[in-house]
């Protein structure tokens, strides 16, 4: 099972959006997926109608004492499962903390289903902690949504540095630019130059949409209520990105 | 556990429109998109597929390209589009997520069509009060198509699990059982098309399932086994003219191999000269049969053998695997005559004439029960077999060991054909031990025939394109098969121990009692 991670410091910036549609997409590949809502917010959690809450509780799910496949749920696109946010997740850190080999937790959780799903998307809550690092532990991919600002991109950076820091086994690193505003001279500007400067980012643009923002009203992803709109469509060269990725990574 | 999808029948008289305003007047549903659909479910021709809970589909026409589809409960359709070509092999689909699943269950089975489905389906969605899909639901109204016949199925509404939603599951299925009456459907849908067209779910089995009363008379039990190896035999003849895979040659031999031994363990049940005969042209058809399953072995085997081997010089083999290639297509040419040619039907004609109930010409043996004709012979070959294999040491030639192979298979089929007469509790663990043996002599064996073979390749090698650079790498890999040989004779001493530990043998002589003549 690969694992990618949808991960920013910041919040608001695409990364649920990103995990809902890239999880439909991979699951209409063929791919046996499932989403890890790790944000206490629930918001993918919310867009796919699932209670945010999981049964027995999100602490006993960290610890092994829960089976996650037993907690999980079907979303209404065909192989595409979730695990549900919990609101206990608001003190994940502490959580973690407590207990031995806090960066291996989550790893330890996605291990129990490694036989049953192809791919895992974590959808983390935006923060620089514990549980980033954990979930940086084990993510195979991590994918940063980059809003269209200098300071953005010097956050994107900045990550790249601390995983470098890190040393290996790290994980790969793709970000792609989103809720981009053509309109906008610096978001044209951007667009243009940052896949040439740094290699770790997509060409693939998110483009602001309002089908993206009403996503919380549709409550689905964007790909299967308007797959021919351009968001759609940006969603799907991403994916086709992160898969290209995923595939060239060793196993 | 997530339940498992269910089944229930609609009844014929009730169309598609009539059916969800039924079904809406007890469930909050959301009405999907209804579509035709028109596939070829395909299986291997032992039906591994169905087994394993998988189906595969492809469109029809297009000279069997098109799109491959792969379902599989709770999981999403996997696709892969294949070209058009003789056989469907999973070693042979473009690499993703559907050769991935397919390549351990199907092995080197091909994927052949097993019938031809026309459908109108419309999904449906059961809604929570959140408006979230807690169970699907499918209506079909499907007919088999064959030879340009249709023959109309069962309406059917399939019912099917969301993860998590067990509670919401049970519900709607009580409502569909008890409130609407819907009962459930006896055969899958796909089962129930297979068998419209006169075929067999779960596909063509290489074991003679032949459930045998003590008591029978051998004629009997013989007529039985024999008329089932026979079957066995003509259905696996059509794939290997057609060469759809490796195995239906392979099975073919096995059922021969098989009905060659009933006949010698069970040689009083037959007039001699008619047994003669048959044993004499079963012979035939596995010398007929033998070159091509050779080299079907060295070629399933090539990654075996260039594995010791590094990369470059792995490829610096290829030549090799041509010339196999060629020789085996020269003795598929010749394998195939044989099984077309008069010889080959009247053999077939006399098994057949050889397996009826009452014998025409009746041997001593014919109105013997059959269990003390085999418990006799069981407990015989496990004697010989002792016999022989505690005179093996490490000065005895190889002949020895193969030798006792060739009893370890008699004795096998033995067991195979016949232990379902005698306690499960004693033949399973003396099938144990017994396998566990085999393996070792089999490694010995296959080894000592697959590096005479390519000894006797190596003059034809040389001559061949990049012939030098193939024979300097074949070294290395023989060097390889031998040390395997090695190693394979290195265990026969442990192996054979437990398979002759005198507590065994007491328990085989127990159990499978000296016939009194």
């Amino acid at each position: 099972m690969k694992v990618v991670a949808t991960y920013s410091i910041k919040g608001g910036v695409g990364k649920t959006s990103a995990a809902v549609n890239l999880g439909t997409l991979a699951a209409r590949d063929g791919l046996r997926t499932l989403i890890w809502d790790l944000d206490p917010q629930g918001a993918a959690s919310f867009l796919f109608r699932i209670k945010p809450k999981v049964k027995g509780g999100g602490r006993r799910l960290i610890r092994g004492k829960r089976d996650p496949l037993e907690v999980m749920k079907g979303t209404d696109v065909l192989g595409l499962d979730l695990l549900p946010a919990d609101f206990s997740y608001r003190h994940l850190d502490i959580e973690l903390d407590k207990r031995k080999q806090p960066l291996q937790r989550l790893s330890k959780v996605l291990d129990a289903l490694d036989g049953d799903y192809d791919l895992a998307i974590l959808d983390c809550a935006p923060s620089i902690s514990l549980v980033s690092e954990s979930v940086f532990s084990a993510a195979d991919l991590l994918l940063v949504p980059i809003v269209p600002s200098t300071l953005s991109v010097r956050t994107f950076e900045q990550l790249q540095g601390f995983l470098a820091d890190t040393g290996p086994p790290g994980p790969a690193v793709l970000g792609f630019l989103s809720m981009v505003d053509r309109r906008k001279k610096l978001h044209r500007e951007l667009t243009e130059s940052l896949p040439a400067t740094l290699p770790a980012v997509s060409d693939t643009v998110i483009p602001s949409a309002s089908v993206v923002e009403l996503m919380g009203v549709r409550r689905a992803p964007v790909v299967s209520t308007l797959p021919r709109s351009p968001a759609a469509i940006a969603y799907a060269a991403l994916w086709a990105r992160v898969r290209d990725t995923l595939d060239a990574l060793p196993d | 556990m997530t339940p498992t999808p269910t089944q229930l029948l609609l009844p014929p008289s009730l169309d598609r429109a009539a059916a969800v305003e039924l079904l809406a007047e007890r469930l909050a549903l959301e009405v999907g998109r209804a579509r035709t659909e028109d596939r070829v479910l395909l299986d291997s021709f032992d039906g591994r597929l169905r087994a394993a809970g998988l189906r595969a589909e492809r469109p029809p026409g297009r000279r069997d390209g098109g799109v491959l589809t792969v379902h599989e409960p709770g999981a999403p359709p996997r696709r892969v589009e294949v070209e058009p070509a003789r056989r469907l092999l999973a070693s042979e689909l473009p690499a993703g997520p559907v050769r991935r699943r397919l390549d351990d269950v199907l092995e080197m089975r091909a994927l052949v069509p097993v019938v031809r489905l026309r459908s109108s389906v419309l999904p449906l969605g059961v809604l929570n009060g959140d408006a979230k899909t807690v169970v699907r639901l499918v209506i079909e109204r499907a007919e088999a198509v064959a030879d340009s016949k249709r023959l109309p199925l069962a309406p059917r509404l399939a019912v099917e699990p969301v993860l998590g939603y067990d509670d919401e599951h049970a519900r709607t299925l009580g409502i569909l059982r008890d409130r609407l009456g819907l009962e459930p459907a006896g055969h899958d849908l796909f089962d129930e098309a297979v068998m419209a067209v006169g075929g067999r779910p779960g596909g063509v089995s290489s074991k003679p399932r032949v459930p045998l009363a003590p008591g029978t008379r051998a004629a009997a039990a013989a007529a039985a086994v024999l008329s089932a190896l026979a079957g066995i035999t003509e259905a696996n003849v059509p794939g290997t003219l057609a060469d759809l895979d490796t195995e239906f040659l392979h099975d073919l031999r096995v059922a021969v191999r098989r009905a060659r031994a009933v006949l010698r363990e069970l040689d009083g049940v037959h007039e001699a000269g008619h047994r003669a005969h048959v044993r004499g042209e079963l012979k035939w058809i596995q010398g007929l049969t033998g070159p091509v399953r050779d080299l079907d072995v060295q070629l399933l085997g090539w990654d075996t053998l260039v594995a010791p081997l590094p990369p470059e010089r792995a490829a610096e083999l290829e030549p090799l695997r041509g010339l196999l290639q060629r020789r085996r297509a020269r003795e598929l040419t010749r394998l195939r005559r044989g099984l077309r040619s008069a010889r080959f039907d009247a053999a077939l004609a006399a098994w057949r004439e050889l397996a009826t109930t009452e014998p025409v010409h009746a041997g001593p043996d014919a109105a013997v029960a059959i269990d003390t004709v085999a418990a006799d012979r069981i407990r015989r070959v496990h004697r010989r077999m002792v016999r022989d294999g505690s005179a093996i040491d490490d000065d005895s030639p190889p002949e020895a060991l193969h030798d006792l192979r060739k009893r370890g298979k008699e004795l096998r089929y033995l067991l195979e054909l016949f232990g379902g007469l005698f306690e499960p509790k004693v033949v399973k663990p003396m099938v144990k031990t017994l396998k566990d043996l085999q393996d070792v002599l089999g490694s010995f064996q296959d080894g000592a025939v697959e590096s005479d073979m390519l000894r006797d390749l190596r003059d034809e090698l040389a001559a061949e394109p990049g012939g030098p650079a193939a024979l300097i790498a074949l070294g290395p890999a023989l060097d390889a098969l031998v040390a395997g040989q090695q190693d394979a004779r290195d265990e026969f001493a442990d192996r054979f121990a437990p398979f002759a530990a005198p507590e065994q043998r007491a328990l085989v002589r127990d159990s499978f009692p000296k016939r009194s003549r």
